[in-house]
């Protein structure tokens, strides 16, 4: 490269050079703006086009205007979808939050085997969702279950929660806290590092209580980060796929009690090969989640300017 | 609440009166509740572990067997195709080793891929002036708020135009176009000092040598949490295999898990099977987060960003 450069006169090198400094931003960035123009951005456009037709499968329908929308709005699945989806995230997500905030209050400090806690509540974070599935469709639902004495003495009935309607819903709760609260676990100690140590020493001199100073100290200063992992986890819950597919099936379990948002996008779409309903659905579950996103923004903002 | 208040102020003042040691019932009963949900989120672990070496009967055992009591290792010989099976035979006949170096294919093209596009965009974004930079930025970062799943139909329509149905390319190509990774890398690169690449524009170092030479070697952490963080969510990827792959010879490892959890003319897989392929396939990326913890964690809680 340099060796043919410099057989060149010297102006038309300087101008090369210039010219490539001028294109080198747009060089850097076109490979990924192409990518990202084909299989990012046009097929959010895209979407909102074909959810406009009655579109099966691969072949182009006809312009339907609103009544996939209307349709999905009088669709019973479709309520039961996003009731189940919210319930399980109203399940889960409080509870992990509070679970993953008392992990990380306690093994921010130095205590004995403090490493071998974190590693402990981390792996189920790096455990790919479709084991993840396999083995809670097993401890939830195999007649063979090492769950089955718990069960038996809790009074399930044929000691499987996944043949069970009203279980089925605190499975998910059950798998996605195992899965999931190592992860919030981890953002809150990132988030634990930024509270000044003179503030719970104050404390201690006041004579404050551990409880105390979680309430009083830990929990004001972490709202923001409290907030934002709620925010998250609740996202995750209408993008859960993966663990729920293993867990109870493409049709959502018995009662379709496990069907959420991201089963039944995935049903109409290739199942029943609905192309353009199925679009409508994401399209309508995607403004939950912006809704949310937005609602994110404005808490950080918020108390970034606090 | 008041009473443990009082005694707490209590212990603290006995403390401070005697100025010795007590006995720490509080850190005991840390330990045990710590010890308590540590047992509880290894157990799944443990139970896929432990059941993988129990040969059929025992797993059907009455009394449970809590450990194998007579271990062997059949079943790890049938999922790596050391051993022939039925199960396996009546389900694709594909070992878990061929699926599992399928998947390290795809996830190594698509980590490469992913890291040198974003932090080649990255860098423009961070460090290079060109018209319209911030309304590309602002764009990307507004479609990061949409989830995949209003893509999923569009991608999909594409790559049937593309031809790219039953191969790996939709695995590999349309990931390539994360918004999120961009941002990431820009987020590090900002943080190299202006000083650095001024200096070595007057060492003649034109903008693509200032990318290679000086500011990758700089975010080499970034770079690493990225790699990581893009290597696990493609081996893990679920949803992407199962819509895209028809051949079982072409299937990841967690499709060709979910395959040999099915149930085949009535006869489910003997679970020491599943098991047994389960914690094969989560060994490398367990691997990798045992060395490289520091960028896992960092990549896994930025990646919460998204």
């Amino acid at each position: 490269m340099t060796s043919t450069e410099t057989k060149l006169p010297r102006t038309s090198r300087y101008t090369g050079y210039r010219l490539w400094e001028k294109a080198a931003p747009y060089v850097f960035v076109s490979p990924f703006f192409i990518l990202f123009a084909i299989f990012g951005a046009f097929p959010i456009v895209y979407s909102l086009y074909i959810s406009f037709h009655d579109w099966q499968g691969l072949r182009p329908g006809e312009f339907i205007g609103l009544q996939n929308y209307r349709l999905m709005l009088g669709d019973p699945q479709f309520h039961k979808a996003m009731l189940n989806t919210f319930v399980v995230g109203l399940g889960y997500v409080p509870i992990m939050i509070l679970l993953a905030l008392g992990f990380a209050t306690i093994l921010t400090r130095k205590i004995r085997f403090q490493g071998v806690y974190r590693l402990a509540y981390f792996l189920p974070v790096i455990t790919s969702l479709v084991v993840v599935g396999i083995v809670f469709s097993f401890l939830f639902g195999s007649p063979y279950t090492p769950l089955a004495p718990l069960f038996a003495a809790l009074g399930f009935q044929g000691a499987s929660m996944l043949s069970n309607p009203a279980l089925i819903k605190p499975a998910i709760v059950l798998m996605s806290l195992w899965r999931w609260t190592g992860y919030n676990m981890m953002i809150m100690l990132a988030g634990l590092q930024t509270i000044p140590e003179e503030l719970y020493d104050a404390g201690k001199i006041d004579g404050t209580s551990g409880i105390q100073a979680f309430r009083h100290i830990t929990v004001p200063l972490m709202s923001r980060v409290i907030a934002f992992s709620a925010i998250l986890s609740t996202i995750g819950t209408f993008n859960l796929f993966d663990e729920v597919y293993m867990l109870v099936g493409r049709t959502g379990g018995v009662g379709e009690a496990g069907l959420v948002t991201g089963l039944l996008i995935y049903r109409t779409a290739f199942q029943s090969y609905r192309f353009g309903y199925a679009a409508s659905i994401a399209y309508a579950v995607a403004v939950v989640i912006v809704a949310l996103s937005l609602l994110q923004m404005l808490v950080s903002e918020r108390t970034v300017s606090e | 609440m008041s009473t443990v208040e009082l005694s707490e102020r209590e212990t603290v003042n006995a403390q401070v009166a005697t100025g010795r040691r007590r006995i720490n019932l509080r850190g005991i009963l840390t330990h045990v509740v710590l010890m308590g949900f540590l047992l509880v989120f290894m157990f799944p672990f443990y139970w896929m572990l432990s059941s993988a070496f129990k040969p059929l009967p025992d797993q059907y055992a009455v009394p449970i067997q809590w450990w194998p009591h007579n271990p062997t290792f059949q079943a790890f010989g049938e999922v790596l195709g050391l051993i022939p099976s039925k199960a396996i035979e009546g389900r694709g006949g594909v070992t878990i080793t061929q699926t599992m170096l399928n998947s390290a294919i795809i996830a190594i093209i698509f980590t490469l891929g992913a890291v040198f596009l974003a932090s080649l965009a990255g860098f423009a974004f961070a460090k290079l002036r060109f018209k319209g930079r911030n309304a590309l930025f602002v764009f990307m970062l507004a479609t990061m708020m949409i989830p995949n799943s209003v893509g999923l139909i569009p991608n999909y329509m594409i790559m049937a135009r593309f031809g790219w149905i039953n191969t790996w390319l939709p695995l590999i190509v349309p990931g390539l176009a994360s918004a999120f990774n961009v941002f990431w890398m820009r987020q590090y690169m900002t943080t190299v000092p202006d000083e650095m690449i001024e200096a070595a524009q007057i060492d003649g170092c034109g903008p693509f040598g200032i990318y290679w030479r000086v500011v990758l070697p700089v975010v080499l952490p970034g770079l690493a949490a990225l790699a990581i963080f893009t290597f696990m969510a493609s081996w893990n990827a679920f949803l992407a295999p199962l819509i895209y792959l028809n051949d079982a010879d072409k299937y990841t490892a967690p499709l060709a898990l979910s395959l040999l959890n099915s149930v085949v003319q009535g006869q489910p897989t003997p679970i020491s099977l599943v098991f047994a392929a389960s914690v094969i396939s989560i060994l490398p990326i367990l691997l990798l987060f045992l060395f490289a913890q520091r960028y896992f964690v960092a990549g896994l809680t930025a990646g919460s960003i998204k």
